[in-house]
């Protein structure tokens, strides 16, 4: 059963390889232009500031990889946070109308005072849309999974329940995730971006307290 | 070749971290969250109206009875059991886990057509103990102190006095204003983080990890700042998740009163409120109070919300003087 999984987490990753989670117009990027920097806002599960690098790739179709990393508010700025290294790739192109596919690998650290926990995880979308060279909007729909967790509880957690096991859990949740997405060039190098949209928990399991997401960022191509 | 080398060392440390660990199951029972009494059988308990509540009494059950009952929907009693020592003051003191809650059996959402199921199965838990002629006081505290008046807006003659620490409200209105104040943040606050993050990484709809997910989330109400004055965490076994959503639904559904017959009720009540309890405070306690028509109302210094465990000591003579007075 453990190599079972071991091997289908493995696998997961390794898919998650090649992709990313900043939002890309392919029609703005020029040809000199290699590397895309994002700053980013809004919530994510907690008030978040995000800040993502990628590079263009090449491939048979427009494709990059990179990564972001995000963490929420508050005065303990390292206790949680998300770091998400994936890539996207744009598989059909059609007088303006694109469909992207975008995949992440996920690595999840949230810290209470009653647990520490880290994940791993995986994040897949697709994204279509119209992209002008200065302008775009889509759709997006995605999923969201966390695979596997490692819960490590507090003394004042053991305290309440001595019994409490620590250790790698498998599976801990997943979400579906949708919304829209648009652009807007400024000069020859920045992007404007907004994604707004919903999540929905897998399965009938129940959503979350806030089930929607904003981002609100900044993009320098270079 | 070096991005293939990089890719296979990422793969090696990842399949060494994971060979080295148990792989837990999140559904197995009482590995992240206690057994309930139905999962337990050497847990206190007892069986009635179609469920089975996790349930423990002190003192001489001849004694006037004190029924605890404590907050949520989907608290414990944990927390409250300082109030045994009241079994030392001649009382017979009844303790349980409401429907779903603490240590009880769980059901589904569905089970909970209306805040009247609380209402019988706190007068299915009274029917078990109770001896002809007994006294019978009620001693809650916040949606326990609601479901006490719940229950004396329902049969006032039943019960010889209550004792009410922080109701949040006796109309859904008051108790959703109170609920409002308590929950209103800054944004940019860490114990948002506590409540809001874990959402990402924990899904369910079974009882065990929703459960856990809630009890996690409940270190927010303690944490730095909180409105409540708690000042630390306070004992727990499990939280009612399932419970606690299907009180809401249920409220929003159809807003309750439990005001309609309260006027009939003219024995004195205790109503105490938390000094340190800014989402609180002597207006709401004014108001909320208001609705019996024979109030002692008393501010609880040095402590906020949670006064049957940190403001124990201050409210103990203050109780047992009132409760003196029904003996």
């Amino acid at each position: 059963m453990k190599t079972k999984l071991i091997a289908t987490l493995i696998a997961l990753m390794a898919v998650s390889q090649a992709a990313l989670s900043q939002n890309v117009n392919w029609k703005s990027l020029r040809q000199d232009q290699h590397n895309l920097l994002q700053l980013n806002v809004g919530y994510d599960y907690g008030f978040t500031t995000q800040l993502g690098y990628a590079r263009t790739i090449t491939m048979l179709r427009p494709a990059m990889v990179g990564l972001d990393f995000s963490i929420p508010m508050g005065n303990d700025l390292l206790d949680d946070f998300k770091v998400r290294l994936g890539g996207q790739i744009e598989v059909l192109e059609f007088n303006g109308f694109s469909v992207t596919v975008r995949i992440a690998s996920v690595f999840r650290k949230y810290q209470s005072s009653l647990v520490s926990v880290v994940g791993f995880g995986s994040d897949f979308a697709i994204v279509t849309g119209y992209y002008a060279p200065t302008w775009s909007i889509g759709g997006e729909f995605g999923f969201d999974k966390a695979i596997t967790t490692r819960f490590k509880h507090s003394a004042q957690m053991k305290a309440k329940f001595p019994d409490i096991k620590d250790g790698w859990y498998v599976p801990t949740g997943g979400h579906y995730y949708y919304g829209v997405q648009g652009g807007k060039t400024l000069g020859e190098t920045l992007d404007l971006n907004l994604r707004i949209g919903a999540t929905s928990a897998q399965f009938h399991d129940q959503n979350a307290m806030i089930p929607y997401y904003l981002q609100l960022g900044l993009g320098a191509r270079f | 070749m070096k991005n293939f080398t990089l890719f296979v060392f990422t793969m090696a440390v990842v399949a060494a971290t994971f060979s080295s660990c148990d792989i837990l199951d999140p559904n197995e029972h009482g590995q992240l969250v206690p057994k309930t009494v139905d999962e337990d059988p050497s847990l206190p308990s007892i069986s009635v109206n179609g469920t089975m509540l996790h349930a423990e009494t002190f003192g001489n059950p001849n004694n006037p009875m004190i029924v605890v009952l404590h907050g949520g929907p989907g608290g414990d009693y944990r927390g409250m059991l300082k109030c045994s020592k009241f079994s030392e003051d001649g009382f017979f003191v009844v303790f349980y886990d409401q429907r779903g809650s603490g240590l009880s059996k769980r059901h589904s959402k569905d089970t909970y057509y209306s805040e009247k199921i609380f209402i019988d199965d706190l007068d299915a838990v009274i029917k078990y103990y109770r001896r002809p002629g007994q006294k019978v006081i009620l001693m809650g505290l916040s949606w326990g102190a609601m479901l006490a008046t719940g229950y004396v807006n329902s049969y006032p003659s039943e019960i010889s006095g209550v004792v009410m620490m922080e109701p949040g409200g006796f109309i859904w209105r008051d108790a959703e204003a109170f609920i409002a104040r308590q929950r209103s943040v800054d944004v940019m606050a860490e114990n948002i983080n506590d409540l809001l993050y874990l959402d990402q990484i924990i899904t369910s709809s079974d009882h065990i990890l929703l459960d856990y997910k809630m009890g996690l989330m409940g270190a927010s109400e303690n944490s730095e700042g909180n409105k409540l004055g708690n000042a630390g965490p306070t004992p727990t076994w499990r939280s009612g998740a399932v419970v606690n959503a299907a009180a809401f639904d249920i409220v929003r559904r159809r807003p309750f009163d439990f005001t309609t017959n309260l006027s009939q009720y003219r024995t004195k009540v205790l109503f105490a409120y938390g000094e340190l309890d800014v989402a609180y405070g002597k207006a709401h306690a004014e108001l909320v109070s208001s609705a019996y028509p024979n109030v002692q109302l008393v501010e609880i210094k040095g402590c906020g919300h949670e006064i049957p465990y940190e403001g124990f000591d201050t409210i103990y003579p203050i109780a047992k003087a009132y409760l003196d007075t029904i003996k």
